[in-house]
């Protein structure tokens, strides 16, 4: 049986895994600034829930944005 | 060792091995330079301090100075508050200035450099195009050297032997020499800032070394300049019953940045040797300076015998807004040691920072640990502090963190561990903390241990010996301060760490 050929990534894959990779980006940067400037006293939990947030709402910007 | 000494050695195994395993457990640098010497005679009084200053060619009004300083210390008691315990002092029974005779004058050739200093800086692990510099043989500096990064300013006995590198740091406007020069060549840099932050009568280490302090390091970073490399002291205590006074001097002006590093090695003798030195650093606004020492001076050996007793007074003063200083520091040598390297906190939004490994092993005392005087608002600073001790060692750390009236919304963080190996070794901690307005916030970790059974377990059923096993563990728990040395030191220190707990187990 012949295989089907491989759908080409759409625009709608992008903007779904967008949704994914945004907060978790943001969750990572909120880590790496905690540890750069550590002479700030940040709360981590604090620093990598607020990059996931705006992670989140990133995504849902660009979402919005792209249509 | 000495049954090791008397030990046939079998056929066949080479010298350089049979070396090796002579030097497993003993101090690395407890060697001594047969060098001819200039000694001051014994005692300190009045005719010494200003001999010591003649010899240094220094104007007037630092012998006044001097004598000033030296009225002040007959005047007080020695310190006894400190957790530890030595036979008591007799200073009018040491030399205060030592200097090898062929240092009388600066030597222009290689030729007549003594064979037996640049042995000693070879010997010490120098590179040997810095040995022709610290040999200061003029022209030196012209020569290309691969790698070159780190200035030094080698002090031996009671006199700086050269200071690598000083005409590239002149073309960015850094000053870097050694304190004698510093007062003959930059009198009015030294008048103003001498004494300002460890004042004459700090405390009676600090005195004494104000009356007596023969060399020691000068740095000037002027405004807006980033130090292009690390500048570094290496101190080397070679002459016996002698002591090191030496003063070092640190200005970072505005918007300034210098890593400054400092080491030390001293001969194993039964006897006890004195080393009291003070070190000034002065921040202004928005500069930065870094300070890491690695102190391996002679312990004494494993029954407690001889050994540096090392009082050394630290001090930095950020003067300026947003200024920083960060002070790494792992100590591993010394018979005794009392130091806090401190931080007056005065600039709004300065930072100081203060990372340390004590470690202590056989007879060793060490009573250190740091000050952060809050002064100016929004300042902030972090203590870490590691403490080990193995055999019959003692280990205290003493730390201040005062928030004044004018610290608004200040923030301190003090992180203090100890690690016990063994049941016979003592760890103490004792923090003072002083909060005097409203708005600021401190927080004080401590934990006390011993290496865990389990941990040690994991290791050598991996094939591990009990010393490679806590080697490991010990540098895990000291990872935070080693994190925060530069690269220069950092794989230094780890294996310091490593060698300065060899014995210390079974």
């Amino acid at each position: 049986m012949a295989r089907e050929p491989r759908k080409p990534i759409q625009k709608d894959d992008v903007l779904t895994l967008l949704g994914y990779a945004l907060p978790v980006l943001g969750g990572l940067l909120g880590v790496v600034y905690v540890n750069i400037n550590h002479m700030d006293f940040i709360n981590p939990v604090w620093a990598v829930g607020g990059g996931a947030i705006l992670g989140w709402v990133a995504a849902r910007v660009m979402r919005k944005a792209l249509g | 060792m000495a049954a090791l000494d008397q030990t046939q050695v079998k056929e066949g195994v080479d010298q350089e091995t049979v070396d090796a395993v002579r030097e497993v457990g003993t101090y690395k640098y407890g060697w001594d330079t047969d060098i001819e010497m200039e000694y001051a005679p014994k005692g300190v009084n009045p005719d010494i301090v200003r001999l010591i200053s003649g010899k240094n060619e220094e104007p007037e009004w630092m012998t006044e100075w001097r004598l000033a300083a030296f009225e002040r210390w007959t005047q007080i008691d020695e310190p006894n508050w400190a957790m530890v315990s030595y036979p008591k002092i007799d200073f009018q029974d040491q030399y205060y200035y030592a200097r090898p005779k062929s240092m009388e004058e600066k030597p222009k050739s290689l030729d007549e450099v003594d064979p037996k200093l640049l042995a000693t800086y070879e010997k010490l692990g120098i590179p040997l195009k810095e040995q022709m510099i610290l040999a200061g043989v003029e022209g030196a500096e012209d020569m290309p050297a691969e790698g070159r990064k780190v200035a030094v300013d080698a002090v031996f006995d009671s006199v700086s032997v050269g200071t690598t590198f000083q005409d590239e740091l002149m073309k960015h406007g850094v000053i870097f020499c050694s304190i004698s020069e510093a007062i003959r060549e930059h009198p009015e840099l030294v008048k103003k800032y001498l004494g300002t932050v460890v004042p004459v009568s700090d405390n009676y280490y600090a005195t004494l070394n104000s009356a007596v302090f023969s060399d020691g390091s000068f740095v000037y970073i002027p405004p807006g300049v980033r130090c292009p490399m690390e500048l570094s002291t290496y101190f080397r205590i070679n002459a016996e019953n002698t002591g090191q006074f030496e003063r070092t001097l640190i200005i970072a002006d505005k918007g300034s940045y210098v890593s400054y590093l400092e080491g030390c090695t001293a001969p194993q003798r039964d006897t006890a040797q004195l080393h009291a030195a003070v070190v000034e650093i002065i921040i202004e606004e928005d500069a930065e300076v870094k300070y890491s020492t690695v102190q391996n001076w002679f312990p004494g050996d494993e029954n407690g015998k001889g050994g540096i007793y090392n009082f050394v007074t630290k001090r930095a003063d950020c003067r300026g807004d947003r200024s920083k200083v960060m002070w790494t520091q792992v100590e591993t040598g010394s018979a005794v040691t009392w130091k806090y390297p401190s931080c007056i906190l005065r600039g709004d939004d300065s930072q100081g920072e203060f990372y340390s490994i004590a470690i202590t092993n056989n007879y060793q005392q060490a009573d250190t640990g740091t000050k952060m005087i809050h002064l100016g608002k929004n300042t902030k600073s972090r203590i870490v502090s590691k403490g080990i001790s193995a055999g019959k060692a003692q280990n205290t750390y003493r730390g201040l963190v005062s928030m004044h009236p004018k610290a608004k919304d200040s923030r301190n963080y003090t992180q203090c561990d100890s690690l016990l190996i063994g049941d016979k070794c003592g760890a103490h901690t004792v923090p003072y903390i002083e909060v005097k307005n409203n708005s600021s916030r401190v927080e004080h970790e401590a934990t006390t241990s011993k290496v865990d059974e389990d941990q040690l377990f994991y290791c050598r059923q991996r094939g591990m010996d009990e010393e490679e096993a806590v080697a490991l563990v010990v540098n895990g728990f000291c990872k935070d301060v080693l994190q925060a040395l530069p690269m220069e030191f950092a794989m230094e220190a780890q294996q310091l760490v490593a060698i300065s707990l060899e014995g210390s187990v079974g």
